[in-house]
């Protein structure tokens, strides 16, 4: 489901980012990209979710060759299949929880009955649903991260990336994270890029490791 | 997409309403000029309409004297001719309110060449016009009267003559509002007090107007005449309708300078507007991106919300200005073209406004904020999303 060959990456200031990388995931599950800062992790990320092009080497996702793939082709691949949880969570901070969730759903143009349903039935399984008309900058870090995740998740797609989503939590709202995620690791590749040591006791889950650009 | 881009926009509020603001300010200005000028183009155009075919003047280096009445019989040899006035007008200046009156003679009995003249005395009672020396005045000059009342100006008015003998005529009738186009300090009285008013002899005037039965003849007329008449002034009322558009276009020309500062600040706001699309905006972009919508989606999401400002306040702007120039008749503005010319200042501007005006005004703005919007919106939407969002 997602096979990565022989992918560099080369900055135009020449930098190496990703040296001949390789990586092969055929069933969903939890998967962990670990390493420091500037070992290439959140490069990769970027590659799988299609923000940037790899200057060699090819990426496949659920059977599309992405790295080939052009923008407007890329966008509507992304819309039905990846859902993207950021460090620092990039809600639209004005806007309620309701209408964050909305926003994926606007280019699908469902109709008013089935977006209604399918924000609610999500707002009410992550239990923000008596909030759910309060906008997004007066919540607290975990509920933000929470209302980022049912943003990923509201497309239903079969990939999720993370990059870096316990970076900005407390440990209460880390075991929240693992548990939300833990929810949905049967039906999805749930792929995270970090450096913090509490994935490491998740049972079942497989833990790359990521060291100057080559995966090790 | 409308409801999102409209919550876009009032989030943005502290940017987004002095933008409207200043975009509604400069559409109510440039429109307000656009349409005054055509709409008094066009007043003066038609009031033009309804001057004689010819008008003949005695005119010496530039200068007009009175004509001798006594040409109209050699005139009216010339074929083709309809009917032949003799007209008696001009300035009188009294020695209060820094004012110049129109004194325009007409004939209370018979037939006036001059169709605005005619519609004006059509509701007066002429037959106390017999009765004593009397005229009837414009709307403005009857308040004017009004102020100095004190002095008697109420129901008449003492002219002096050029021996500095007095000469009292009364008012008669005040001319409807409506149609006082041709000056609001106007006097309108039997052409023989015209004459004494204005110092002519009773066989002179101030010009011979001239009809004609077939309009395609005037030129060979005009020959005619001059060649009977080789030193006047002959006047077609083509001649006349293109001096006032020569003036028209002067103050057009003004009015475009203004309208082109205007616009131009219209425009470098919007670019700096657009061109300076702060972090937040360009991470808005980013975020779109990074869960799914395709460049065409935020180009349309864009599209609707630079639409929303562009129509809400080119509208806006627009039906001020219509209702400016309806109900305050364009107060200040007009004063533009009333400094020079001798037309009403207190005219009811009538308002001609015609597809092509609206549209182009409509495109200039409308069209043209959108388009930069646009253009910006692209750039920022291609742009590498990772570091934006990292």
């Amino acid at each position: 489901m997602i096979n990565i060959e022989n992918v560099t990456k080369v900055y135009q200031n020449g930098f190496e980012a990703l040296k001949n990388v390789n990586l092969k995931i055929e069933k969903n599950g939890i998967y962990i990209l670990k390493g420091v800062s500037g070992s290439g992790k959140s490069t990769l990320l970027n590659l799988l979710a299609g923000f940037d092009k790899p200057t060699t080497g090819k990426i496949e996702l659920l059977g599309e060759f992405i790295s080939k793939l052009p923008e407007h082709h890329m966008s509507k691949f992304r819309l039905q299949n990846i859902g993207f949880i950021f460090q620092s969570f990039n809600l639209f901070s004005e806007l309620s929880i309701y209408e964050n969730l909305q926003i994926p759903l606007i280019p699908l143009n469902l109709n008013t009955k089935l977006e209604k349903e399918l924000i609610e039935t999500l707002i009410h399984k992550y239990n923000l649903s008596d909030k759910q008309h309060q906008i997004t900058k007066k919540l607290s870090g975990g509920e933000q991260q929470r209302v980022a995740i049912m943003r990923a998740l509201i497309n239903n797609p079969k990939i999720i990336l993370a990059d870096e989503p316990t970076a900005n939590l407390d440990f209460n709202n880390k075991m929240i994270f693992l548990e939300m995620i833990d929810s949905f690791k049967k039906d999805k590749i749930i792929f995270i890029s970090t450096h913090d040591d509490i994935f490491n006791d998740i049972v079942d889950v497989k833990i790359f490791n990521i060291n100057g650009g080559i995966i090790c | 997409m409308i409801n999102f881009a409209f919550k876009l926009l009032l989030n943005e509020k502290k940017k987004n309403i002095p933008l409207t603001f200043i975009f509604i300010i400069i559409v109510f200005l440039i429109s307000s000029l656009i349409i005054l000028t055509n709409s008094l183009n066009k007043i003066t155009q038609l009031q033009l309409e309804n001057q004689p075919d010819i008008t003949i003047f005695n005119q010496k280096a530039g200068r007009n004297y009175p004509i001798l009445t006594d040409i109209k019989d050699e005139i009216s040899n010339i074929y083709g001719i309809k009917n032949i006035h003799e007209r008696v007008y001009g300035f009188y200046k009294p020695n209060f309110h820094n004012l110049d009156m129109l004194i325009i003679g007409f004939e209370p009995f018979g037939i006036n060449v001059d169709k605005n003249i005619e519609k004006i005395v059509t509701d007066v009672n002429l037959s106390s016009f017999l009765e004593k020396p009397s005229m009837i005045i414009s709307h403005g000059l009857y308040e004017i009267f009004l102020q100095y009342s004190t002095f008697g100006y109420i129901d008449s008015f003492n002219f002096f003559l050029e021996d500095s003998t007095k000469f009292k005529l009364h008012i008669n009738g005040i001319i409807d509002k409506n149609l006082d186009i041709v000056s609001d300090r106007l006097v309108l009285t039997n052409i023989e007090y015209a004459k004494k008013i204005l110092g002519y002899h009773d066989s002179e005037a101030t010009d011979i107007s001239i009809d004609v039965s077939n309009i395609d003849e005037i030129d060979t007329i005009i020959l005619k005449l001059k060649d009977k008449f080789p030193n006047f002034l002959i006047i077609k009322k083509s001649d006349l309708k293109d001096s006032f558009k020569e003036l028209y276009s002067f103050k057009s020309g003004l009015l475009f300078a203004i309208s082109l500062l205007l616009l131009s600040t219209f425009l470098l706001l919007t670019i700096f507007k657009s061109t300076s699309m702060d972090i937040k905006s360009i991470k808005e972009i980013a975020i779109l991106k990074a869960i799914g919508w395709s460049i065409n989606d935020i180009l349309k999401l864009k599209l609707t919300e630079a639409s929303i400002i562009a129509i809400f306040s080119f509208l806006t702007g627009f039906l001020s200005a219509i209702l400016y120039l309806k109900y305050l008749h364009g107060a200040f503005l007009i004063d533009i073209f009333t400094n020079s010319i001798n037309i009403n200042s207190n005219i009811k501007i009538q308002i001609f406004l015609d597809k092509f005006t609206f549209f182009s005004l409509f495109f200039l703005f409308v069209f043209s904020f959108i388009l930069i919007n646009i253009i910006i919106a692209y750039k920022s939407a291609t742009t590498n999303i990772k570091e934006i969002l990292n």
